[in-house]
């Protein structure tokens, strides 16, 4: 485990936490009462449930970078509750089965006092019936709108990153208004796509937009040139969401075919997670448009917070490593590691929690249930937070950056209002 | 409705390959391939004849004790084996922290092949038996053990448990869900060594040489080396005697070595089919081919079952073109020889091949995961050491995004895939000369071995740049 720069989680950074509290020194404000009060019970192990190997790797890594970050900065502040923060990392090799054999192990043999971290949808989704039935805390950080549908269960959470459901309707009224009312959607054919299909057509055609076409394309497709002549004539916006090795294929054919004559194209910056957009192949993409989580690029007015984030997870102006400068981060997603643990932080604090069992878990989760917002700081450096308990679900700001020589600028960011929808669970019925 | 799944298939450097030419690249390097076979085949023999006998003499020593000097690298050997299968147990859970997993699919799958082929056989002096068991076999009532096992190998075994043993090694590498989590490959380990201890016990050090599957498998890599060691003219009673390196063309050791027998060719093939399945499985086309998308890729344990029957389909089909390529070189070369002796000789020039894709397919994973391992040699057992200064190591992985390095990786695997293919030629040519005697009737025999070698360069250029999931440690 490890940071840029820093090193191996786990017991390093319990042995490092322990070293600051015995100095004690330069322990700022409020933590070091409760430090003082709630000491002598060891660490807080929080379980992570990593895609270290396999298809998530790349994620992963970043996860755990993040994760590293945010857990010595809790450390050097004093822990949660006065407890530092131990790290108990299991691979999962994003692989389903072995994920909920990942969420068992945690709570049963290593005895953690919640989970958190698992991305990959089909990973989170066999996983967490498992958290359910063990009755402990699980809090995913996977964008996905599973834990907002009510699919899950009342110990799953996604309190750090906001769902791909609120994602498109909080930047369909900005296409809408900016780009052009025809839009024609190219996805990839399964349920990413579909989802993409599904949530941008029924808030666009509710907002006075045309669907012009869908042009879904196979999952192991490598060219693209005989679905562009599908993209009617007068289609004003393109809207993409690619993913795969295909991706950069994509991009360098759709050029060839429009050229210079294209219409307004928007994309997912999920297509290019971790890719330079200087890179090869990527030339077209000059001029056009990406949804964004969370600012790439360094802007020169970003909030110190922002910059405070950046260096302490070690993330250059290009948003790649400072020790790797041609290593680009997974940006627009990992920031989630870092703002579920000090969410994490806030509801043992306030919910009182002590140690695995009914009662604190009870009291945990309706603490967090409880939460309504999560002011902008350092804790929450993507922005501001609205959280709806009975959804289980948080709720952001979401950006609109534009492809400038290369990089992206930032051109729009959405209130949080704009990606509230109608909700269609209540976890809170939920027995515990 | 649909239920939204993981849309995170990242892009990775297969992205970039897919922007290059590479149909071109794949025709290039059958044409390099048929081009290098009509060179050698009309090269005069006396030609060939001095590049096999070229030698570059290093120098002459002789080394008193050599012996105890291997025992002691061999115990030192197993103490490592012995701490990492501790660290496998009580370090960290993550496979990219904990140094078991790192050393094992690495340093030594992959790190130690690399030195074989540079070096030789270390693995003769590394592995973790020889020590142990001389040591305790030395003096008393065991010394009689050494003298005469308990059983004698039986000769009919051959090869054959250092192929089932292999076979169970690429199933578990290729195929168990979690090959790299640290506690299943500490008993994995662990199991592995104290059944291959019972082996030497009971059938002494020659179970090793025949039985044990990386014995042989590093036997087979070091033929490729152009470090050469020659036997001592006089052998001393302790193994001693002086000894002269030198330098010789690389793989060309292959011609000088005893013929593996039909055990010993099934092994090559085996390991030849079990790194282009490893290639194979994670295309595109393969998981078209099982209905599965691989932007959403479901894991190890959902492909156990078709994923073993491609292992094994894998090698049944390559053991038939090959069965099929020496049946026509029989008849083209007309010498009374058995089929059988000629599948085991030629099968000496297969041994580039599988190296060749060994070395290239793993050559971006090595690159990034071997600084993981050297940043776990400083805390291996999660204690918050730094044993030799790397704790803090950032380790560089943009080799798997940034597209200059892919590039650059991409062209050196291309050059090994053709440079192993091109010395597969030369080395089938110069078997073939000695069988036949005639180069004529010696180029003609190899035609089948030639397509069958072009087959295989056009199928190893294709699996690297064909639509892939990123060659990383998996699972």
């Amino acid at each position: 485990m490890s940071q840029d720069g820093a090193a191996t989680i786990s017991r390093r950074h319990f042995l490092q936490a322990g070293g600051t509290l015995a100095l004690g020194a330069h322990l700022p404000g409020p933590w070091v009462v409760r430090a003082a009060a709630q000491a002598g019970q060891g660490p807080l192990r929080l379980g992570f449930q990593v895609h270290r190997t396999g298809i998530g790797a790349v994620y992963g890594r970043w996860y755990e970078r993040t994760t590293t970050a945010a857990v010595k900065l809790i450390n050097e502040k004093g822990g949660i509750g006065g407890r530092p923060v131990e790290i108990v990392a299991e691979d999962d090799g994003t692989d389903p089965k072995r994920g909920a054999e990942v969420v068992e192990k945690l709570a049963v043999q290593h005895k953690v006092d919640l989970i958190f971290g698992t991305l990959f949808s089909h990973v989170v989704i066999a996983s967490a019936p498992r958290a359910g039935e063990l009755k402990i805390p699980y809090l995913v950080v996977s964008e996905g709108y599973h834990v907002a549908s009510g699919r899950l269960n009342r110990y799953v959470f996604q309190p750090g990153i906001t769902d791909v459901r609120a994602q498109v309707t909080a930047v369909a009224p900005w296409i809408l208004k900016n780009l052009g009312k025809k839009v024609t959607l190219i996805f990839p054919d399964y349920a990413f796509g579909h989802d993409h299909r599904d949530f941008f057509s029924r808030v666009a055609t509710a907002q006075g937009g045309t669907i012009r076409a869908l042009i879904p394309i196979p999952p192991t497709e490598t060219s693209f040139t005989k679905y562009f002549p599908r993209v009617p004539a007068d289609t004003e916006v393109l809207y993409h969401v690619m993913v795969g090795p295909g991706v950069l294929t994509f991009v360098k054919e759709m050029g060839e075919h429009f050229g210079a004559r294209r219409p307004q194209i928007f994309g997912f910056i999920d297509s290019l997670e971790g890719v330079d957009l200087a890179s090869p192949g990527l030339d077209f993409l000059e001029g056009t448009y990406f949804w964004e989580a969370f600012p790439r690029y360094a802007a020169a007015n970003m909030p110190q917070h922002v910059r405070f984030y950046r260096e302490r997870v070690g993330i250059n102006d290009n948003g790649a490593g400072v020790n790797d400068p041609r290593d680009v981060s997974t940006f627009s997603h990992m920031f989630g590691c870092w703002e579920t643990l000090f969410v994490i932080k806030r509801a043992v604090e306030q919910s009182g929690y002590k140690k695995p069992g009914a009662a604190d878990y009870k009291a945990f989760i309706e603490t967090l249930e409880g939460f309504q917002s999560f002011p902008e700081g350092t804790e929450h450096p993507q922005g501001p937070k609205r959280f709806v308990g009975r959804l289980h679900q948080v709720f952001g700001q979401q950006v609109v950056s534009k492809v400038e020589k290369r990089r992206l600028s930032v051109v729009h960011r959405t209130a949080i209002e704009d990606s509230m929808y109608p909700p269609e669970a209540d976890y809170t019925k939920q027995p515990l | 409705m649909a239920w939204p799944t993981g849309a995170r298939a990242h892009v990775g450097g297969s992205a970039f390959i897919l922007l290059l030419p590479t149909h071109l690249y794949v025709m290039g390097g059958a044409v390099v391939v048929a081009a290098s076979f009509l060179l050698v085949a009309l090269a005069p023999t006396r030609l060939l004849a001095r590049a096999e006998s070229l030698r570059v003499r290093l120098g002459a020593a002789s080394f008193p004790g050599r012996r105890a000097l291997s025992s002691g690298a061999s115990l030192l050997s197993l103490a490592v084996v012995v701490a990492l299968v501790v660290a496998g147990v009580r370090g960290s859970r993550d496979p990219l922290a904990n140094p078991l997993p790192l050393v094992v699919w690495t340093v030594w799958w992959i790190g130690f092949t690399y030195l074989h082929a540079a070096f030789g056989n270390l693995w003769a002096h590394l592995n973790p038996w020889s020590g142990l068991y001389r040591v305790l076999t030395s003096a008393g009532r065991l010394r009689r053990w050494r003298e005469s096992p308990p059983l004698a190998y039986p000769e009919r075994a051959g090869h054959w448990p250092a192929v089932a043993g292999f076979a169970l090694f690429a199933w578990f590498e290729l195929i168990h869900p979690a090959p790299s989590d640290p506690a299943v490959l500490a008993g994995a380990v662990a199991g592995y060594l104290l059944t291959h201890f019972a082996g030497v016990f009971v059938f002494g050090e020659r179970w090793l040489r025949q039985a044990e599957p990386f014995s042989v498998f590093f036997r087979v890599v070091s033929w490729l080396a152009p470090l050469g060691i020659g036997a001592p003219a006089r052998r001393a009673a302790d193994g001693a005697g002086t000894r002269e390196a030198h330098l010789m063309v690389p793989t060309l050791k292959l011609l000088e070595v005893e013929t593996p027998g039909l055990s010993g060719a099934a092994f090559v093939l085996l390991v030849l089919a079990s790194v282009s399945f490893d290639g194979l499985s994670r295309t595109f086309a393969w998981l078209h081919l099982l209905d599965v998308n691989p932007l959403v890729y479901p894991g190890r344990t959902a492909l156990i079952v078709p994923n073993t029957l491609g292992l094994l389909a894998m090698f049944a089909v390559l053991c038939l073109v090959y069965l099929v390529a020496v049946l026509f070189v029989s008849r083209l070369a007309a010498v009374s020889a058995p089929v059988s002796r000629l599948g085991s000789l030629f099968v000496l020039s297969l041994v580039p091949i599988a190296c060749g894709y060994h070395f290239a397919h793993y050559l971006p994973v090595f690159l990034v995961d071997v600084q993981y391992a050297v940043r776990a040699a400083s805390d291996p057992f999660a204690r918050g050491w730094d044993l030799v200064g790397a704790r803090d190591l950032h380790v560089v992985t943009s080799f798997l995004s940034d597209p200059g390095r892919i590039y650059a990786i991409w062209h050196t695997q291309v050059a090994l895939i053709v440079g192993a293919h091109v010395a597969s030629v030369f080395v089938a040519h110069a078997l073939a000369l000695r069988l036949t005697g005639r180069a004529a009737v010696a180029a003609r025999s190899q035609l089948p071995l030639v397509l069958l070698m072009i087959g295989y360069t056009v199928l190893g250029l294709w699996l690297l740049s064909t639509p892939f999931r990123r060659v990383a440690r998996d699972g």
